[in-house]
Order: structure tokens, then C-alpha cells, then sequence
């Protein structure tokens, strides 16, 4: 049995579940008897294209598992993604897609600090839950979070804040040596303001710092590599907020110009991808770049990553274990803990009040999770790797 | 709940009677001359011993206090207990439909618009509770009466709350140095005091004051925050900073915050530029002068003063030219220095910072988008903002201890009922706690900063 789609909005679908608590329930967009349909819209072309496409993998795996077990509460799950080319203004449209045309109930692992910017405003006018986005920016972490929006993973401030501790502490570089290659737009933005609050904790001026940077969407570097190239003699480690192949022909042009810097990186960039990229070019390209992470290694032992991997295995058998795929799935898997908790009466209210009753939730990755009404963020947990000469990701302590 | 056992039916709808009064012929009025409400506690000793029995042994030891001057406790034990012991009615205030609260604060003078905003905040906080019902059976009333931050006024006003209109508690009085003459009161009375807006160490002693509870952070913790923020972020040498404050308990409980964290610093705060203004007045002449001597020395002014004053200083500095960067505590009244900073003209909003103990009222977050719904119920019109979203949580948090302190409600039932909350998340972006040695629901600051339009935006201060 379908229900009739509402053209009402959410928000004030939840408006109306607080001033008249004895209404019937309202029709649910995405939400029928027999399903449960969620949009995502992702960079699926261009030269970010990986990280959509492996946010699905891992959305879709765990979807799939779940309905395989007869899905959550009798309703099996769906996902309708759509290519936003990692552009703002596309991404507004697919969204409005999503929303409006397609009716989905809630959004699920958007790709991009950019394109969030861009989407947010709608997303919370409309009051449609935006859940498991791949960005750790802080428009999404909100203090106190907005009311709408859910996360999975650690911020970029807790990714940087890591890296520069690892340098300073472990790697004894010096705060003023430590320089950052940064997108030029609200991802590099807040990755960049990650390192200057560490610079302000290690009392340094973060007006000092070196930034670089390039354009989205592309693998222009030559004016990032001519500056940290001119600074060579006061720098001794980058941190990283860009993109695979952005990030791979930075990294090759500096090593070939013979600089003996470290490399450090944020997890959106890509891991596997870059691994792959700078293997391509050479294993000394590859070798010793630090890349911290919002999940555990995909290739571990441990019981949740066994699952993703059987999931994978299973359900998407030509793709290999990835991080971002791995971060798609147990954002997904989240999710439907939210919906088994919500209940049959599912609407954006009652999935809000049920994730934000989600406390120390064990999945087995090395850290509970945690939701509630000031804490929109299940994961504070920054996990270190390095890339070895085979182009492997190793577990790095970072303190 | 204990003492509904001993509750007679009939006894349930009366309305709540002048506590003098007593219910029955056999009660004869105890009242030594001179001290009021000791017939209250002795009627109290009658209730509470009569049910000593079952009552919850933290309530019950605190009830038993309440009745230690017991002189005669004699004809009030000689009261037949099950028959004749209508326990409600019994506390001011309290009757088995309605609680009633009392609040002194300015509705006239020069900061007229934080009474105003505490008492809407706190209506509508009401109001909702109300809708379903009220806690455990009882509407919640606020009886708000003018004291234009004026202390002596104050105390005839608190005087009137306690002993003519019977108020169960006081909530949301705005103010320190009125507050400086309420404390005595509340403490002498054994009235609970809840969520002034004020930030003052008078009512955060060490160890708290029994009956007084505080939603919001000191002012100390206000100001030092906005020093770590000039220093550490905005990279202001701390001999750089200034302070402006009135010259009373509340720009004096501001002034500490800035001289203890100039102090860790390692800077000596004798040595920091000062000026005060007068409470009541926005004559900030001489305090422009002072600041005007120090032209360049100074590049920031840690501001501990309402709206009005405020307002002045910020104008007349700007226009003479003195280029500095201006922070004001959460009790300025932002949404006022706003409204008085755009209006002066274009150029004024520019550098103005406000450490803030609410999120932002705008925002999309939960208890934010409760507020703004329950604005437009039950106060159209009224757009949202930083005082009233603070009379909102402080309404949210009383109803919560109200609704732990069950139906058989009294001054120490509500003590023992705050002090019971532990890491309450309203979702306002920071656990609210409570407990016998913490009256202090929440130590978290917010940064805003003044945009053109009139608007705060959010900044990190750290």
C-alpha cells in the first residue's frame, strides 16, 4: 500500500507533530509500507568522481545486506543517487531533484565541503535530515548542532589538529615549518582553519603560515610547488586539504624538485586513490605520505570490517576494500540502527529522536558511538596512516 | 507523593489560601510577633510529621529542618493527622492546579528590555507546559513586577512576591546589584531563587547558597573568555586591552574574569586602563576621556555594561577615532546594542563582539527551532533573541526540576529535584548539571560578532 505523496515539508510536518501531538500520522515523503528511499548527491564525474562513487559502494552494500535480513521494520532501503560533479551549483539542483521531484525521505552521504556550503540552507529550510555526509567541515557542526543534520565521522578540525600534533610531537617539525596545500574554496577553508587553531595552541602567529593552494577541479600546481619551492629553506612538512589527483601531482612535482618534506593529508582526499595515483608514478612518490583517517583500516580484523568486507565481497564483488567505501557503510549502518530505533511510525521527528538516543553504540571500530540532542557527531576518532613502498596504508601512531 | 496518601479529596481543588490562614479550628495562630513564617513552618511540622513516615528520606530530613524552632509543636500534633491534613495548599504558592513564581526585575528604566525578554522567555516556557497540562496537574503562573533595576525598589517589590502574592519561587530576575538585596531575602525565607540574569559571584558562593540555582556562567567566565579570544585569536598584546564597567556588582564581577586572566598571562592588571560609567545612566563622557588619553595603547575594550551605556561608549569611540575592538558580556542585552549601534549609522556594528551563554536564537539546532515555535504560538510577533531564548531554557530547566520533584512539591523537594539533575541535554549545545556543591546549570560561552544588518554571527573564540 503507497501513500499519496505530501507536498508537505518536513519541517513543518515536525511543527505540527509538536503543536498537535495527536494527529494522524502525516504521509512521509520516501516512506511507504514496503520502502524506505534515500537521495544522495555526489560527485560521480570529474576528478573527485572516486569519492561519490565509493560513498555509494558503501551505502549500497550495507543497504543491501540489511534488506537481504528483510530491511528495517518490514521496509526494505533504497538509495537514488544523483552527479553533482563536486560543483555547488549542480549540487543545489540535484538536491532540489532529490527533494522536491523525487521525494526522497532523507539524504544520505553527500560528497563535499563545497557543495554542502552550497545545499545546507535549502536542506534545513526544508527540514530534510542530511545524515553521513563525506566532510568533516564545521558548517555541519554546528554548536549546537542543527536539528537536521547528522554526521558520522570526525570534523577537519580533529583531522589537522592530529596531523600537526604528529608533526610537532612525534616528527619534532617545528610549528613555523609546517606549511599547508589547501583547495581554494570551503573545504581548504576549514582545513586551513584546523592548523592555524593549532598554531595558536603552540602560541604561534597562524598569519605566518605558508598556504598554497589550487583550484577545485583541477591539478593545477605549479604556483603551490613555485611558493613552497621559493620557501624551501623554513619548510619541512605540508599538510594536505585537497583532493587525489590534486594532491598526487603536488606531492610528485615537490619530490621531484628533490625537497625532503613530510606529507600529510585529511581523509577526504581519498586514500586509495592517491595511493594509486602516486604508485603510478613511482613507489618513491608513495612512500612515507601520512594520511589520517575517520575510519579504521578496510583491510583490519576487526568484527565490523570483517562485515564490510563479506558485504562487499558479496554485493559489489569487483570492488576492492576502500576507506571512503568503508566510511559510506558504517554511515549507512548507522542509519539503520536510527530507523530499527524510529520504529514502524517513521517521519524525520521520530528518526531524529531516535538517533539522538543512540549512545555508545559498539559497531567494533575502536570507538563508541554517540548521539544527542547537542551531539550531531557519532565519531570524534582520528585514526593514523602511512603509505609503505608498496603503496599500502600502515597503521601510524600519531602521538 | 508520599503526602498525597494523607490528602483528602475535597482538599484538591482549593485554590492556594494566605498561608497565615489556617485550615482548621484546631489550629490556633502560632505566630510569634517579629518572625514571619515561622506559623508556615510550624504548619509544615504538623504535614511533615505527620508523614514522616513515608516520605522520601532525603525530602524528609530536609522537611524536618524546616521545623527545628519547634516551640509548640503541640496543638498542631494534637490535629487529628488522616482527617484533617490537607497537605496542598499548605506551601505558598502551590495549590493542586498552579504553581505560582514571582520575578523583580526592570520593566521601566534604562534596561527595561531584559525584564521584558526574561519574562516573555519564561511566559512562553510556561505556556507550552501549560498546553499539556502543566507539571503534574499544575499550570505554571508568573507574577512579574517592576523594580527599574533600582535595589531599594527591589526590596519592596521582593517584599511584596514573598509576603503578599505568596510566590512558591523567584525565577529570571534580572540583575546584580538588585540581586545583592534578593539573596538575603530568598535565604532567609528559604525561597528557591532560580536563573537570574546575572552573572555575579554573590549568587555563586563556594559552596553554593542552598536555595539559589543559576542557569548561566559567571560573568568572570565571560570576560575571561573574551580576553583568551583578543589575546589568543584576535593576537591583542593583553597590555593592549582596557575594560569599561559599571560601577557596581555587575561590572565589578566582570572586571575579575579580565584581571584573573590577565593574570595568567603574567601581566600585572594594576597596570590596566579602566572606566566606569554609572548603572541607570549612558553618561560615558568620562570614560571616553580616558580611553582617549590612551589612544593606541589601547586596541581593545572588554566592555561589562547594559545596552544604553554601551551603546555610547561604542559610538562616541568610534567617533572620535579611537580604533578599538569591543567586547560586551551576554548581559548587555545584544539584540538592544544591536538595534542602538545600527541605527546610529553605518560603520558602528564594525568590531563589536558579544560573549554569549545561549546558542544562537536563530539557529536550526533543537531547542532553538522549540523556542522559535513556541515563540510564534504564544508571543507573536516577538522575533527571536538572545534574552528572551535565555528566559526560554531558564522556564525549560525549572519545569524539568519541577516535574522531578513530583506532586508533593515544597522549597526542599525543588532543591533536592535540581540538585538530581546530572547532564540534562536540552540540546542547546552543553550538558545542564546540577548537585549540592554546583548551582550552576552551564559553563559554556558562545562568540558572536555584530554583522551591518543587525544580526550575529557566530566565531570561534578559541
Amino acid at each position: 500500500m503507497r501513500h499519496a505523496r505530501s507536498t508537505r515539508r518536513a519541517a513543518l510536518a515536525w511543527l505540527g507533530l509538536l503543536l498537535a501531538p495527536a494527529a494522524a500520522p502525516a504521509q512521509v515523503n520516501g516512506v511507504t509500507e514496503a520502502e524506505v528511499l534515500f537521495g544522495q548527491s555526489a560527485a560521480f564525474s570529474g576528478p573527485a568522481k572516486e569519492l561519490g562513487r565509493q560513498m555509494k559502494i558503501g551505502i549500497d552494500v550495507a543497504f543491501a545486506a540489511q534488506n537481504d535480513a528483510g530491511g528495517v521494520n518490514g521496509r526494505k532501503l533504497s538509495l537514488l543517487a544523483m552527479d553533482d560533479g563536486y560543483e555547488p551549483e549542480r549540487a543545489k539542483v540535484a538536491l532540489r531533484e532529490l527533494v522536491e521531484r523525487r521525494k526522497v525521505f532523507a539524504i544520505i552521504g553527500n560528497v563535499g565541503t563545497p557543495t554542502t556550503k552550497e545545499v545546507l540552507p535549502y536542506v534545513l529550510d526544508k527540514g530534510v535530515i542530511f545524515f553521513g555526509a563525506f566532510t568533516g567541515a564545521k558548517l555541519l557542526r554546528n554548536d549546537p548542532p542543527d536539528r537536521f543534520v547528522f554526521n558520522y565521522r570526525a570534523s577537519y578540525p580533529e583531522e589537522t589538529a592530529a596531523q600537526v600534533k604528529y608533526l610537532v610531537e612525534v616528527k619534532r617539525i617545528k610549528p613555523a615549518q609546517i606549511a599547508v596545500f589547501a583547495q581554494e574554496d570551503a573545504y581548504g577553508d576549514a582545513g586551513y582553519e584546523g592548523v592555524a587553531t593549532m598554531m595558536r595552541k603552540y602560541k604561534r602567529d597562524p598569519s605566518g603560515i605558508v598556504r598554497v593552494g589550487y583550484k577545485r577541479n583541477t591539478t593545477d600546481v605549479a604556483e603551490a610547488v613555485k611558493v613552497i619551492k621559493a620557501n624551501a629553506s623554513k619548510i619541512r612538512a605540508v599538510v594536505m586539504v585537497p583532493t587525489y589527483k590534486a594532491a598526487a601531482r603536488f606531492v610528485q612535482k615537490l619530490k621531484d624538485e628533490g625537497l625532503d618534506l613530510t606529507f600529510t593529508s585529511v581523509s577526504f582526499v581519498g586514500s586509495n586513490e592517491l595511493a594509486e595515483e602516486l604508485m603510478q608514478l613511482g613507489p618513491r612518490y608513495a612512500e612515507g605520505v601520512v594520511v589520517t583517517q575517520v575510519v579504521p583500516l578496510p583491510t583490519s580484523g576487526a568484527t565490523a570490517i570483517i562485515k564490510y568486507r563479506q558485504a562487499l565481497q558479496r554485493y559489489a564483488p569487483a570492488e576492492k576494500p576502500g576507506f571512503v567505501s568503508l566510511e559510506g557503510y558504517l554511515a549507512a549502518n548507522l542509519m539503520i540502527e536510527g530507523l530499527r530505533r524510529a520504529g514502524k511510525n517513521l517521519n524525520t521527528d521520530t528518526l531524529v529522536d531516535a538517533l539522538e538516543s543512540i549512545k555508545g553504540l559498539d559497531v567494533g571500530i575502536g570507538t563508541p558511538l554517540t548521539f544527542g540532542p547537542s551531539e550531531h557527531q557519532s565519531s570524534h576518532k582520528v585514526w593514523g596512516t602511512i603509505i609503505d613502498a608498496q603503496g599500502v596504508y600502515r597503521p601510524l601512531d600519531l602521538e | 507523593m508520599a503526602l498525597n496518601l494523607n490528602r483528602p479529596p475535597s482538599a484538591d481543588d482549593t485554590p492556594p489560601r494566605p498561608t497565615t490562614a489556617v485550615p482548621g479550628p484546631a489550629r490556633p495562630p502560632v505566630s510569634p510577633p517579629g518572625r514571619p513564617g515561622s506559623s508556615r513552618s510550624l504548619l509544615y511540622a504538623g504535614v511533615a510529621v505527620g508523614a514522616l513516615v513515608v516520605i522520601v528520606v532525603v525530602a524528609g530530613l530536609v522537611r524536618a529542618f524546616r521545623s527545628e524552632p519547634k516551640p509548640e509543636p503541640g496543638p498542631v500534633l494534637a490535629t487529628p493527622a488522616p482527617a484533617a491534613a490537607p497537605s496542598s495548599g499548605r506551601v505558598a504558592g502551590v495549590s493542586d492546579t498552579e504553581v505560582v513564581f514571582g520575578m523583580s526585575s526592570p520593566f521601566s528604566g534604562a534596561i527595561k528590555e531584559l525584564g521584558r525578554g526574561m519574562r516573555t522567555g519564561l511566559e512562553v516556557a510556561f505556556a507550552i507546559a501549560n498546553e499539556s497540562g502543566g507539571v503534574h496537574g499544575r499550570k505554571l503562573r508568573l507574577t512579574a513586577l517592576d523594580d527599574g533595576y533600582d535595589p531599594e525598589r527591589t526590596k519592596s517589590v521582593m517584599l511584596e512576591l514573598l509576603e503578599q502574592r505568596k510566590v512558591f519561587a523567584i525565577v529570571g530576575n534580572v540583575g546584580s546589584p538588585t540581586a545583592a538585596i534578593t539573596i538575603p531575602m530568598v535565604m532567609g525565607k528559604k525561597v528557591v531563587f532560580f536563573g537570574a540574569l546575572s552573572g555575579a559571584p554573590l549568587l555563586r558562593k563556594n559552596p553554593p547558597d542552598r536555595y539559589v540555582f543559576n542557569y548561566r556562567p559567571s560573568y568572570a567566565e565571560e570576560t575571561a573568555a573574551a580576553v583568551r579570544y583578543l589575546v589568543d585569536v584576535r593576537r591583542i598584546d593583553p597590555r593592549q586591552i582596557g575594560v569599561f564597567y559599571q560601577s557596581d556588582a555587575f561590572g565589578e564581577a566582570g572586571l575579575t574574569g579580565v584581571e584573573e586572566q590577565l593574570r595568567r598571562y603574567r601581566r600585572n592588571p594594576a597596570e590596566m586602563v579602566r572606566a566606569t560609567y554609572q548603572r541607570n545612566s549612558a553618561d560615558v563622557s568620562e570614560a571616553i576621556a580616558r580611553f582617549r588619553k590612551e589612544q593606541g595603547k589601547v586596541k581593545a575594550v572588554v566592555m561589562v555594561a547594559t545596552y544604553q551605556a554601551a551603546i555610547q561608549f561604542v559610538q562616541q569611540a568610534k567617533d572620535r577615532g579611537l580604533g578599538l575592538l569591543f567586547t560586551n558580556v551576554s548581559a548587555v542585552g545584544s539584540n538592544e546594542l544591536a538595534e542602538g549601534l545600527t541605527s546610529a549609522g553605518a560603520g558602528y556594528t564594525s568590531d563589536v563582539v558579544v560573549t554569549q551563554i545561549v546558542p544562537l536564537p536563530t539557529s536550526k539546532a533543537t531547542a532553538a527551532l522549540r523556542y522559535q515555535a513556541a515563540l510564534d504560538k504564544h508571543a507573536v510577533g516577538e522575533k527571536p533573541g538572545f534574552i528572551t531564548f535565555e528566559g526560554y531554557i531558564v522556564g525549560n530547566i525549572l519545569i524539568e526540576a519541577l516535574r522531578r520533584a513530583g506532586k508533593d512539591l515544597d522549597a526542599e523537594g525543588l532543591v533536592a529535584a535540581f540538585e538530581d539533575i546530572r547532564g540534562l541535554d536540552l540540546g542547546v549545545g552543553t550538558p545542564i548539571t546540577f548537585g549540592p556543591k554546583e548551582h550552576q546549570g552551564s559553563h559554556k560561552v558562545w562568540g558572536t560578532q555584530l554583522q551591518p544588518d543587525g544580526s550575529y554571527k557566530s566565531i570561534d573564540l578559541e
